[in-house]
């Protein structure tokens, strides 16, 4: 309005010093993130992480890129974007991502409980799944002190006084192996009661605190408490035993008598009408990877399991979308029609 | 002080529809049958009740004091400036409508023009707000501050920004 | 077992002080302070954006680097909530309620200042704890279960009293808006999804950030608008009296003791794993107007009110690393991205790091002492640089502010619903501050409300609906009554103060 208060030179000064500092930090950027052209990744691949930093997607995220950069399969920066909405980041990924060879993402079962509870209108189908690439699989978990000794002593105890014998999971994804497991052992899985967290750690803090009995969650996420021995597994939902001499002598859910294998595949997945030769570009670079000692590594470091597959990944989505339905629909948890 | 005894009386007013309203609809929802102790509509509906408690007693009470200085008044609202007449469009209120209004236009058209044109627009249109004048201060500043913050987001931190019509 | 400590802090020394690791400890700190100053970057997205940067770098340096950058990041974090009322995450919304009116009267730079030594202060204070008290306290956590978070974090709620000191009606109203708001999104035991109106960007929740900014920042480019279109522009910055000092010897003096007690309670707070750093910052807040002898003086400009809150955030950061390398237990979405690193660059985080990889643990704790050293170095002479963003012309710098709130909600998400979100809660903000009603609160309540709501709905499930479960556990009850005290304290001391004027 009327007047200003010219300090033109304090002005330039300050200008000039953040121009300094902000040239500083460009400087160490470059020289840390190195690029360089090739000829269908022109430009920066986006990893596009379906949840917030540090779960269980974001660190699968991270281990690709970390991979694919140290063995330099791919000359391009791959910049990791978080989206801490599912939900919405979902639907992003199928219209704002629709035909773009610059998007690769990763998904799991988490996705298919968002259909089954009509939290999202997409399925795998609405998609491009590219490859299936990492496995985990569900540990039941009790503190060490605990008076279950197997599976069968806690199916016992929650069908006998479920409301004693609360167990705790990672969230509702973990709903529909919960719910899978207690069916077949023959249990009402309505009157289980359940305390849902979020991630591995704290279920496992629950159980060592004693507020829950048991814990149903990733054998990854629980191995650091594993491995200290301040809680143990009951049984593990892999086919077959963990070769990790920690783990070897934990039973499968089959050898305790319950019929069911569970694993959750993260596969890669890119948005709807992908170009074929982005298609074969990336399929081609995770046949790579997965052959690489840094990726074999990463599958030791982080208790993965290999699933690196590209045929008859629509059938294995297909067949588990139907099975995340059914318990969730019995569950009362499904999208009302 | 006529002023803020009417406002409580309303927010009072307002409040007291909209939570029974919300009550409802969280009662209503359909709950998943698994054995929930507490149910999730307990929680939301408890802080709707004392809600509609506070609001009975916002508008129950009479205003006997002076009101003291808000505690996060950045600038406290003087009730006795005499700018009664003025114009509407020359009230000091305009200058926070019109500040919404750029906000509004630049949401809107942030997809389309990319963030770096909003951005610059943005600058030169808030500090036109209040202030004529100096345009070329206001439009170098702006373009340099959207450049560095433009650039340095997308190519050195990889984080996505709008690029609009310019395709950076 | 000291002299074992202090070989092993030897070695420590010895690892972090290589050349090569000095380098990516430095860049860690001054990338993460730097970035960590850009509004809605907190320390998660500062450490999410640049991990990249580690991949392919020896393990030892990438782990010291990532460190660096997690609480190089806090340092930086303050400086927007100074100087122009934007908090770039939780923790940062208390340092606004004095920052800024520091700011304001021409004591931005013995705000900042007093945030950068407070930093320093709690950093170091904390690696010396968590050198000392690691493996005795780590069992601690062990001892928390639902009703015991469920009460710490009714405790923290209690301080919303110290917040709205002059109209408490009005304050509980916001508080309950804020617990409301908090409902929004998807219940996490059970997974219905409530009041989201069929946005799907609403379905995780409304952003505390979102709100944050829209409510503080928006809000006050609009108020100072208005104030310059009614009263013209202020006098240039050095004729207001006593503007652009240094802090004073006497400040820092009033300062000590709040660093101590925000050291304290932050360091607390922060080896909960889940607590996060605003119930550490709100603690810290509420402790400190309570035993001040002019608590009138905070929410105006006191400056022991930004140095408690700076150090229980740095504290709280510091401590968040006991339950990560003790148990392989993050605290936080931060920790949690740092647990993911250290799986991957083949360290074991958990009972068993110091027997593994005991170079590790020594060196990250070494690099602590080092990177708070470089971090005050570097950022005392940025407070000179930072507070002359201020002499930019009040005009154009409300244009600024503007672009960088829009900057700061739109990185995080890229949700243009979060946008116009942003706006409507700044149009909300202008509204409260009109009429008197204290922002915070409601801030404090969307924040706290979702974990207070599970804390509590947890309880229930695993005492079978007993409600006495919350004092029937000796921890629980003992912050129960706390909460208690707390409460009757603030009503105890408001009715005394004003026996006919409890009316908000």
């Amino acid at each position: 309005m009327r007047k200003v208060c010219k300090k033109k030179g304090i002005q330039l000064v300050s200008l000039a010093s953040m121009f300094l500092v902000f040239g500083f930090t460009i400087l160490i950027v470059v020289s840390a993130l190195a690029a360089s052209g090739a000829d269908y990744p022109a430009k920066p691949v986006l990893f596009y992480c379906l949840s917030t930093p540090g779960s269980g997607f974001d660190t699968t995220t991270r281990a690709i890129v970390n991979a694919l950069t140290k063995e330099k399969l791919v000359k391009v920066p791959m910049p990791i974007e978080n989206a801490s909405n599912a939900t919405q980041a979902l639907a992003l990924s199928v219209t704002r991502y629709k035909g773009d060879p610059y998007m690769v993402s990763v998904q799991s079962i988490s996705g298919m409980m968002r259909y089954a509870t009509g939290a999202t209108p997409y399925t795998h189908k609405d998609f491009t799944p590219l490859a299936g690439l990492v496995s985990t699989y569900y540990g039941v978990a009790v503190r060490m002190d605990s008076p279950y000794k197997t599976i069968g002593d806690l199916v016992k105890d929650l069908k006998e006084k479920p409301e004693k014998t609360p167990i705790c999971g990672g969230g509702s994804d973990d709903r529909p192996f919960y719910g899978a497991m207690f069916m077949k052992a023959g249990l009402d899985i309505t009157k289980v009661v359940y305390v849902a967290y979020s991630g591995g750690a704290e279920t496992s803090m629950a159980i060592m605190e004693g507020s829950s009995k048991a814990a149903i969650n990733s054998v990854d996420e629980q191995m650091p408490l594993i491995e200290g021995k301040k809680i143990r597994l009951l049984a593990v939902s892999s086919a077959k035993r963990y070769t990790n001499p920690i783990l070897k002598d934990v039973p499968t859910l089959k050898e305790s008598g319950i019929d069911l294998e569970w694993a959750n595949m993260r596969y890669a997945f890119a948005g709807p009408e992908y170009p074929d030769y982005a298609k074969k570009y990336w399929l081609d670079i995770f046949a790579k990877m997965v052959k690489t000692p840094t990726w074999k590594q990463t599958l030791t470091r982080y208790n993965w399991d290999d699933s690196f597959q590209v045929e008859g990944l629509n059938d294995v989505l297909d067949k588990k979308q139907a099975v995340v339905t059914e318990v969730i629909t019995k569950l009362g948890m499904a999208k009302k029609q | 002080m006529k002023n803020i005894f009417n406002f409580n009386r309303l927010v009072a007013v307002l409040t007291i529809p909209i939570a029974t309203f919300l009550i409802v609809l969280a009662y209503r929802a359909p709950r998943p049958n698994v054995p929930q102790i507490v149910g999730p509509h307990v929680w939301p509906i408890s802080i709707l009740g004392l809600m509609i408690i506070c609001a009975i007693f916002l508008f129950l009470q009479t205003i006997r004091k002076k009101e003291g200085p808000s505690p996060c008044a950045a600038a406290p609202v003087s009730d006795t400036e005499p700018d009664v007449d003025l114009k509407w469009y020359r009230k000091p209120e305009m200058t926070a409508v019109l500040t919404i209004a750029g906000l509004l236009v630049y949401a809107f058209l942030l997809g389309t023009f990319g963030f770096l044109i909003c951005t610059i627009l943005l600058v030169v249109y808030q500090t036109r707000v209040i202030q004529k004048g100096h345009w070329a201060r206001n439009i170098i500043t702006a373009v340099i501050f959207s450049l560095a913050v433009y650039f340095g987001m997308t190519k050195l931190l990889m984080v996505n920004l709008p690029p609009g019509l310019l395709g950076w | 077992m000291d002299s074992h400590i202090w070989s092993n802090l030897f070695m420590g020394f010895g690892i972090a002080f290589t050349l090569q690791n000095l380098w990516w400890l430095f860049v860690g700190v001054f990338l993460g302070t730097v970035v960590g100053v850009l509004p809605g970057l907190g320390s998660l997205s500062t450490m999410a954006i640049l991990m990249p940067m580690t991949f392919g770098m020896d393990p030892i340096s990438a782990v010291i680097m990532l460190t660096g950058i997690h609480y190089g990041s806090s340092y930086g974090g303050s400086t927007t909530s100074i100087l122009v009322n934007i908090p770039g995450e939780g923790s940062s919304m208390m340092t606004c309620m004095d920052g800024y009116p520091m700011a304001k009267q021409g004591r931005a730079k013995a705000a900042l200042a007093t945030s950068a030594i407070g930093s320093f202060f709690a950093g170091t204070v904390s690696a010396l704890l968590l050198m000392f008290l690691a493996i005795p306290i780590s069992s601690l956590g062990m001892k928390f279960g639902p009703p015991e978070y469920f009460a710490v974090m009714l405790l923290a709620l209690t301080m919303v009293g110290s917040l709205s000191t002059e109209a408490p009606l009005k304050g509980i109203f916001m508080v309950l808006l804020g617990l409301l708001l908090a409902v929004i999104g998807t219940e996490k035991q059970t997974g219905q999804i409530r009041f989201t109106f069929g946005v799907d960007d609403l379905m995780d929740g409304v952003n505390f950030i979102v709100v944050a900014i829209g409510m503080f920042g928006v809000t006050v480019v609009m108020d100072e608008s208005e104030r310059i279109w009614r009263f013209g522009f202020k006098p240039p910055r050095d004729q207001i009296k006593g503007a652009g000092l240094w802090i004073t010897w006497s400040e820092l003096k009033q300062s000590f003791m709040p660093y101590v007690r925000g050291t304290f309670l932050g360091f607390a707070t922060g080896v909960l794993p889940g607590l996060g750093g605003m119930t550490a910052t709100l603690l810290a807040y509420g402790v400190e107007k309570q035993v001040s002898k002019h608590p009138e003086t905070f929410g105006k400009g006191a400056i022991e009110g930004v140095a408690s809150v700076e150090a229980s955030n740095n504290a709280a950061n510091g401590a968040n690393l006991v339950p990560l390398m003790t148990l392989g237990i993050p605290g936080n979405a931060s920790t949690a991205l740092l647990l993911g690193a250290f799986i991957m660059y083949g360290l074991k985080p958990g009972p068993l790091l110091m027997e593994t990889n005991p170079e590790f643990f020594w060196a990250v704790v070494a690099s602590l002492y080092i990177g708070n050293v470089m971090l005050l170095i570097l950022n005392l002479p940025l407070v000179n640089l930072f507070a002359k963003l201020l002499d930019v012309p009040e005009a154009l710098l409300n244009g600024l502010v503007l672009a960088l709130c829009v900057l700061g909600v739109y990185t995080r998400e890229s949700s243009m619903v979060e946008l116009y979100l942003m706006i409507l809660f700044g149009v909300f903000g202008y509204f409260a501050q009109r009429y008197k009603y204290p922002v915070a609160p409601l801030l404090l309540g969307l924040v706290l409300g979702d974990m207070l709501e599970q804390a509590l709905l947890r309880s229930m499930s695993v005492s079978n609906g007993d409600p006495t479960i919350f004092f029937t556990r000796p921890i629980s009850l003992v912050i129960m009554i706390a909460a208690g005290i707390s409460l009757a304290y603030s009503f105890m001391k408001f009715y005394r103060r004003r026996p006919e004027e409890n009316v908000g």
